[in-house]
Parts: structure tokens; C-alpha cells; sequence
């Protein structure tokens, strides 16, 4: 990446950007998701859409927040859309977790990602940027543009009610 | 071992065994390409319509100083959207007016009003139509058509480009014409009144939302009238997390109106713009 220069929009480098940040952002978006054809699109969306706006983009710092933000945005439309479509069946099948999961994680483990996935949206991310990503309360409060209070707010309500599946894991 | 430490090992028994297909970088670079293809094949459609409506207009002068006795009207036609102005017709110097026939069903559209002859054939153009003219978003970003079913989908409109998208919902309910059905967004959740159903004075609102200083802006609209025939505040929370309102509007509707759109949205706190927002139609 280039160093930012005041009022010049930042050229930056698609590869080196991807090297750094695609499987993160992808395995990010598998805590969200299940199915990982699903989040790999959406973060391959997430860098065409930052891309394309790139020129309004001036602080390469922030880059990894664009990123985050937009991957965030798209796992929850597509949760979304999944929900608005699960409505329309007469009868909505249960997702099951995906084979990978099944075959490496533990029964209660399985059940602890299901219970994260069941959480209020901002609850669920900020659990995810927090115990995935090891982000700072700062940092998931620009990603989610939130207040850093609020931040503190979502973990431990997501937490309080993960509790007794965390128990489990004992 | 902690609550947190047991919480980080269930994620990590699952990140660590995700592994992305090697072909991301060049599908990504395709994506791309075909974002710009898209973009110069709009452009050059706009330039096109541009370049049409450009005739149209410098047509429609001559012919108006050919032959005085021809009305005209001329037209402005933005990207994806079409107007039928109202076509006067001239008999012996005596202009009359044929009134635009809607025959879209008027229970469903909250934008733009089926009585009028505003019509978009794009539903990108549609939702931003009403997130500017309507909603109040200033230079809005908005996303591409998410397509549902053949007739619908919804077009995600974020105020700045990290910001959670207020998802208008469009359908074409005419053949080739799309309307905004409705709009909703994560920090406004409304539970009464339902979409469709009919309201009176003074009516209940109530729902969940976070908004800066926990102030929601509420207006009410009835088809026909530009200006809301009535506006209230509901007050949820303002620390981002979804706090209960329920507020009381009085309004007193227009006779004969039959419809109207309730919508809720949050307030820039440096300029007024909209950031969010949430519309259902209503009967009246």
C-alpha cells in the first residue's frame, strides 16, 4: 500500500491487500455463516465494493475496517434474505451445521457456533470481531460504528446468553 | 478456563478449519472487470437517454415555434425513470387535459404515489429516488438490485459506506414499472401497526429502535399531499442497543384519503440527513 497523501486518494495494492486479508475476512465470515462457498463470496463482494469506492478512501489504515465492515454488511443481508426466504416455506428446514464442522468439532462446540449464530446481529459480530479477530473495544466500535459502550453492552449480553452452552464445554 | 477462553476455542475449532479455495484473488479480478463493464454500459446508457431526451426537448421547441397552436409539454427523465406527463390535447384552441390512468393496485406502493405518473423502470433508481426525495438521505450510497423473486427484491441504502443499510423493498407492479413496497433497517424494528393495516387518530406506535440521543423522527403521509399531514418523535434508545417506544400519533387526514405511508428514520446529528429509516403503507 502506498502512504495516504492529504487529498490524494490512496492507490491500493489488490494483491498484497488479498494476501493479508482474504482468509481471515473469509473465516471471519464462516463464525456468521455456515455454508464457506457462501462466505467466500461475500468477501470476494466485500473487495469489489471497496475497490470500486476506493477513490473515496483515504486512510489506508482503515483499510481492514472497510473490509470488515462490508463482510459484516453482506453476511447479514444474506442471513436476511435466507430468513425472508425460510418464511415463504411451508416448512423451513433446521441448517445443518456444514460436513467440515461436523467432522472436526465436538457436539457442544457445534452447539456454542449455533447459539452465536442465533444472536441479535450486532451481538454476533461484536462476539466475532472480539474472540475471532482479537480486536480492540475501539476498533469493533469503528467497524461497527458504534460506541465503544455499546460495544461493551452487545459482549456481554451475547456472552450472558451463551453461557450455559459455554458451560457445556467444560 | 474462562467463559471468554471456551467461547474463543469453539470459534477457532471452527476458523481453523475453513481453508478458502485458492482462486479468490482472480475472482475477485473478474468481479471487478465486470463492475467496470457494467459501469461504462451505464454510462453509456445515460449518455444515450441524455442524448434523447436532449432531441426530444430541442424537437419539441421547434415544433413549438412552428406551430403556435401546439402545446408541448417538455420532459426531464433522470436515470431509470420515466414520466408520462399529462397529454394535452388541442381542439380549435381549447386544451384539455386526459388524466393519467393508474391501474396499479393502490394498497401496496408507498413510492412513488400510484395516482401520479411517476414511474421508474429501474429498481435501483426507484429506491434512491425515495431515499433522497422522500427519506431525506443526502448523496446516499446504494448498493446493487438484490433480486427475491421474479417481480422483487430489495436495494440496500447506507448514508456512508460503513454504515448498516436501511433495505428498501421494490416490486414492479406494473409490467415494466417499480414501486418501493416498504423499507426496513436493524436499529428500527416496528410492531404496530402492522404493514396494511388501517389506522385512526391518534394512533400507537410501537416498536424497538436505537437512534442518536434515542430520537426517531415519525411522519405520516396520505396519497396525494407532498408535505406528511403529521409528524411525532418516538423515543427508543440511544447507546445501541434496541430500547421499546410507544408513542401516540394525532393526524387528521384529508377527506377521501384512503391511503398513507408511515416513516421512521434517525436524524443526522450534523446535518439533519436521514441515516436510517423504516416504511410500511397503511390504510386510512
Amino acid at each position: 500500500m502506498m502512504a495516504s497523501v492529504e487529498a490524494t486518494p490512496v492507490v491500493y495494492d489488490l494483491e498484497s491487500a488479498y494476501r493479508e486479508h482474504y482468509r481471515s475476512l473469509v473465516r471471519l465470515a464462516s463464525i456468521l455463516i455456515d455454508d464457506v462457498g457462501t462466505c467466500e463470496e461475500l468477501v470476494q463482494e466485500a473487495f469489489v465494493q471497496v475497490w470500486q469506492r476506493s477513490g473515496a478512501l483515504r486512510d489506508p489504515d482503515r483499510l481492514p475496517a472497510y473490509l470488515r465492515s462490508a463482510v459484516l454488511n453482506g453476511a447479514r443481508s444474506a442471513l436476511r434474505r435466507r430468513g425472508v426466504a425460510a418464511k415463504h416455506l411451508s416448512v423451513a428446514p433446521e441448517p445443518a451445521p456444514a460436513a467440515d464442522v461436523l467432522a472436526v468439532a465436538g457436539a457442544a462446540e457445534t452447539e456454542v457456533l449455533r447459539a452465536l449464530r442465533a444472536l441479535p446481529d450486532r451481538q454476533r459480530e461484536v462476539l466475532a470481531l472480539r474472540y475471532y479477530l482479537d480486536l480492540s473495544e475501539a476498533e469493533i466500535a469503528r467497524t461497527l460504528g458504534i460506541s465503544k459502550g455499546s460495544v461493551k453492552t452487545h459482549a456481554h449480553r451475547g456472552l450472558a446468553t451463551l453461557a450455559p452452552r459455554l458451560e457445556d464445554l467444560r | 478456563m474462562t467463559p471468554e477462553d471456551r467461547l474463543r476455542q469453539a470459534i477457532r475449532t471452527r476458523t481453523d478449519n475453513v481453508e478458502p479455495s485458492p482462486d479468490g484473488l482472480t475472482r475477485i479480478e473478474e468481479k471487478l472487470m465486470d463492475a467496470q463493464q457494467d459501469t461504462k454500459r451505464n454510462r453509456i446508457l445515460m449518455a444515450v437517454g441524455a442524448a434523447a431526451v436532449v432531441a426530444l426537448v430541442v424537437g419539441a421547441a421547434v415544433l413549438s415555434q412552428d406551430d403556435d397552436e401546439v402545446n408541448t409539454a417538455g420532459s426531464t427523465t433522470l436515470a431509470g425513470e420515466t414520466t408520462t406527463t399529462e397529454a394535452p390535447t388541442t381542439t380549435e384552441g381549447t386544451t384539455t387535459t386526459t388524466a393519467f390512468a393508474p391501474v396499479v393496485d393502490p394498497s401496496l406502493p408507498i413510492f412513488p404515489d400510484p395516482a401520479t405518473s411517476r414511474r421508474f423502470d429501474d429498481p435501483v433508481a426507484v429506491a434512491a429516488a425515495w431515499a433522497t426525495d422522500v427519506v431525506g438521505f443526502r448523496d446516499p450510497i446504494v448498493d446493487p438490485f438484490q433480486a427475491g423473486d421474479n417481480r422483487s427484491g430489495e436495494v440496500e441504502i447506507r448514508s456512508f459506506a460503513e454504515g448498516a443499510p436501511t433495505v428498501v423493498l421494490v416490486r414492479q407492479l406494473e409490467d415494466d414499472t417499480w414501486f418501493v413496497i416498504g423499507a426496513t433497517t436493524d436499529s428500527i424494528r416496528l410492531s404496530e401497526p402492522a404493514t396494511g393495516a388501517t389506522i385512526s387518530s391518534p394512533q400507537t406506535l410501537t416498536g424497538a429502535a436505537y437512534a442518536f440521543e434515542g430520537v426517531v423522527n415519525v411522519r405520516l403521509y396520505v396519497d396525494g399531499v407532498t408535505e406528511p399531514i403529521a409528524e411525532t418523535i418516538a423515543m427508543g434508545r440511544g447507546d445501541g442497543v434496541l430500547g421499546d417506544f410507544s408513542s401516540p400519533i394525532d393526524f387528521s387526514a384529508p377527506a377521501g384519503s384512503k391511503y398513507g405511508v408511515l416513516l421512521f428514520s434517525e436524524a443526522s446529528g450534523e446535518d439533519g440527513s436521514a441515516i436510517f429509516a423504516a416504511a410500511i403503507r397503511v390504510a386510512l
